[in-house]
């Protein structure tokens, strides 16, 4: 994948690739696939050599993935539309209620200007749409250094936190 | 009140950068329009009718003489010198240019101030009763708990791409609510157990606009610390599940019905299963914290004024009325909570110049402890004043053309801003509350009907509250013409109901005369001392359809 951050980073040589397929049959390795693939044949791939990966859209189940989690290095969540926030808490509880640790990558229609609030619902890599967009969410990524709230990244609020 | 600390300040200081940065991206051409519009909307920026439209805000309705004087300062620099007091509690500037809005909200986080979260699809400024911690009956101060509210809500991670708005709001009082919590998507009472400790009975899926709906409760007692985690479960439950194909369904007053309260607070539970008792949960150290920015001021030990007032008031009629209508009884002995009416006929509803700001920041500063409050029916409070200063402060309102003894009647109008100004509107909205406060403009009839709560709204969207007044307004458009729906017996207090539409809708013109014909009913059918609201509830609609829709011969 282009234009992509992890950690932080600028990646530039990304295996996955999104693919779209309907049965379980030669597929390729670092392959993202869609939920349905899991359910159908999720034994089969968590069974197989090759690294598979799965991706999310707003209408996925995604809790189907849940019996995999430790197969998958990496769950993409793409984004239809910006302005549908479900894949934030999506995130949140496959960090904070499942323990998934592998990769949470945001593709698709997401904007810069979300990567903040994205990387504290437990995101860590993000596949902008532009190189102008990926500069633009690097640079804005973290500019906020302090909030009120405990997230996947931070485990105390500021009232436990705050020295008066 | 609430006194930010280097963490607050630090917070609204790279919220001010964000969005200047984000406002350059999007001048330069670097942000697409649409993108824009959600940010922009995350910092209270409408692009309106006119101009844009800058809603500040004003966290639970409560503001100090500084922070209001920077108000005026603002809409003197940037705006007309003028600024509009919402139902919300907030304030907005209706013409602000774009590019000037960064340096706006550098002015305002100068005084403590900002716009964040005023308006978009996310968690918006916590309510409250204007008289809260002034007035004897309630449980305890509710704005400790707004403000705990405030600092949990703003900017959370995930709650920002909501399904649609989400409005929260706290009441304390036991025998009243002029917080309307019914009628919020989240409405907090503050209650009390068996054992005397205090929690929150907690509503869910109350709210107006266009499928009004009274909240019903998921919880009758949510111990205090647990708050931010339970709030945390229904949000969670409603980002996940609230509807998104249809703007108009998209609250979670639709989902709760939807799938009933009783399924809809098991979703809850089983969420707030996973986060009680976890890092939100609140702390007796926070909480006092907060509550400690909420002390009572210096209050002198005075005696209530009764005596000297009698005599004032008896040799001037005017004060008299002022007292009755305009003065709150205060839980401190010697002291009053006054509303400043903000309803001059000829004037917008809720709107108030520079110079009348600044002179009402003048007045906390020397009556009341240099603080002031936003009522949800857009007046001003001054909630700790001496009852010995009374009839100085009425003497200095009065040259301000601001002691108009009208609150709580017909012509203390709630009114959005209306097609004169908002993008949204069917209907003009302002130029009927003028109509009907020229008609209704004698004192002592005004004073013989009573309290009666009349809202305007110019849309569906209902910012004028038309269905929780006594008497209801509301703007359509039929055909490209404007037309005017009016409803009877709405309440936004404890008993919480919706009005009901008394039956077609009449033009502009007709409106004042129609209203008429309803008060002239009351008037007529009423018991001794009975207010309009109960005459309505114990009358029904009929008598009042046959009075405004019979056939003149």
């Amino acid at each position: 994948m282009q234009h992509l951050i992890k950690d932080g980073q600028i990646i530039k040589d990304d295996p996955w690739q999104l693919f779209e397929s309907t049965d379980a049959q030669g597929l390729p390795g670092n392959a993202l696939l869609p939920v349905r693939i899991w359910t159908d044949f999720g034994h089969e791939l968590a069974e197989s050599s090759l690294p598979f990966g799965a991706y999310v859209c707003e209408d996925d189940d995604y809790t189907e993935l849940l019996p995999f989690l430790a197969n998958l290095q990496i769950i993409a969540f793409k984004f239809g539309k910006f302005a549908d926030g479900r894949l934030f808490t999506f995130a949140r509880l496959l960090r904070m209620q499942y323990k998934y640790e592998g990769e949470i990558r945001a593709i698709g229609d997401f904007l810069p200007d979300q990567v903040n609030f994205l990387q504290r619902c437990g995101f860590t890599a993000f596949c902008c749409r532009t190189e102008n967009e990926m500069q633009t969410a690097l640079s804005v990524k973290d500019h906020f250094t302090e909030q009120y709230q405990s997230d996947t990244r931070l485990a105390e609020p500021l009232f436990r936190r705050r020295t008066v | 009140m609430y006194v930010y600390d280097s963490y607050d300040q630090q917070i609204v200081d790279q919220r001010v950068a964000q969005f200047r940065e984000q406002t350059d991206r999007f001048l330069k051409g670097e942000l697409a329009a649409e993108e824009f519009l959600p940010l922009r909307l995350q910092n209270g920026l409408y692009i309106q009718r006119h101009a844009p439209m800058l809603r500040i805000a004003v966290p639970y309705g409560l503001i100090s003489s500084t922070q209001l004087r920077r108000i005026a300062y603002i809409s003197r620099k940037y705006d007309k010198g003028y600024a509009h007091f919402t139902t919300r509690q907030n304030i907005q500037l209706n013409w602000p240019a774009l590019e000037d809005v960064p340096d706006i909200l550098a002015d305002l986080a100068e005084v403590q101030m900002h716009a964040i979260q005023t308006s978009g699809n996310c968690i918006r400024n916590t309510t409250t009763d204007q008289f809260a911690g002034v007035i004897a009956d309630e449980i305890e101060d509710p704005r400790p708990w707004c403000e705990i509210i405030r600092q949990w809500s703003t900017l959370h991670p995930e709650f920002a791409f909501l399904p649609r708005k989400f409005k929260i709001a706290v009441n304390a009082a036991t025998s009243t609510d002029r917080a309307a919590i019914r009628f919020h998507d989240i409405g907090l009472q503050l209650v009390k157990n068996e054992t005397g400790d205090v929690g929150f009975q907690v509503f869910v899926g109350g709210g107006l606009g266009r499928t009004p709906i009274v909240g019903q409760e998921i919880n009758a007692f949510l111990p205090q610390q647990h708050l931010l985690s339970y709030l945390e479960a229904i949000l969670r439950v409603y980002n996940l599940k609230g509807r998104r194909d249809n703007k108009y369904k998209a609250r979670i007053k639709i989902l709760v019905k939807a799938l009933g309260v009783e399924a809809f607070s098991t979703l809850v539970d089983e969420q707030w299963q996973l986060i009680k008792d976890g890092a939100e949960t609140l702390t007796a150290s926070e909480i006092e914290r907060v509550k400690s920015h909420f002390v009572d001021p210096a209050y002198d030990q005075i005696q209530d004024q009764t005596e000297a007032l009698a005599q004032l008031r008896f040799n001037h009629p005017a004060f008299d009325k002022w007292i009755q209508r305009n003065v709150e009884s205060h839980k401190k002995t010697g002291y009053a909570a006054v509303t400043v009416s903000l309803k001059k006929p000829g004037y917008a509803p809720g709107d108030a110049t520079a110079e009348q700001i600044d002179t009402l920041a003048n007045l906390a500063d020397s009556y009341s402890f240099g603080e002031l409050r936003v009522s949800h029916q857009q007046n001003i409070i001054l909630a700790d004043v001496k009852q010995s200063d009374l009839f100085t402060l009425w003497n200095a309102l009065n040259a301000l053309g601001l002691a108009d003894a009208t609150v709580g009647t017909l012509n203390d109008v709630i009114c959005c801003p209306g097609g004169d100004y908002c993008a949204l509107a069917n209907a003009k909205s302002i130029p009927i509350a003028e109509a009907i406060q020229v008609k209704f403009d004698d004192l002592d009839y005004l004073y013989d009907l009573g309290d009666i709560d009349l809202n305007i709204s110019g849309c569906m969207n209902a910012c004028g509250h038309h269905h929780i007044g006594n008497i209801g307004i509301l703007g359509v458009d039929k055909k490209g013409e404007e037309f005017y729906q009016i409803s009877l017996g709405g309440d936004s207090g404890i008993e919480g109901q919706v009005g009901k539409i008394l039956g077609p809708s009449f033009k502009a013109e007709q409106v004042p005369d129609v209203l008429q014909k309803v008060i002239d009913t009351y008037v007529e059918k009423r018991q001794e001392n009975e207010l309009f609201i109960d005459a309505v509830h114990r009358l029904g609609l009929e008598p009042f359809k046959e009075r405004v829709y019979a056939t003149s011969h």
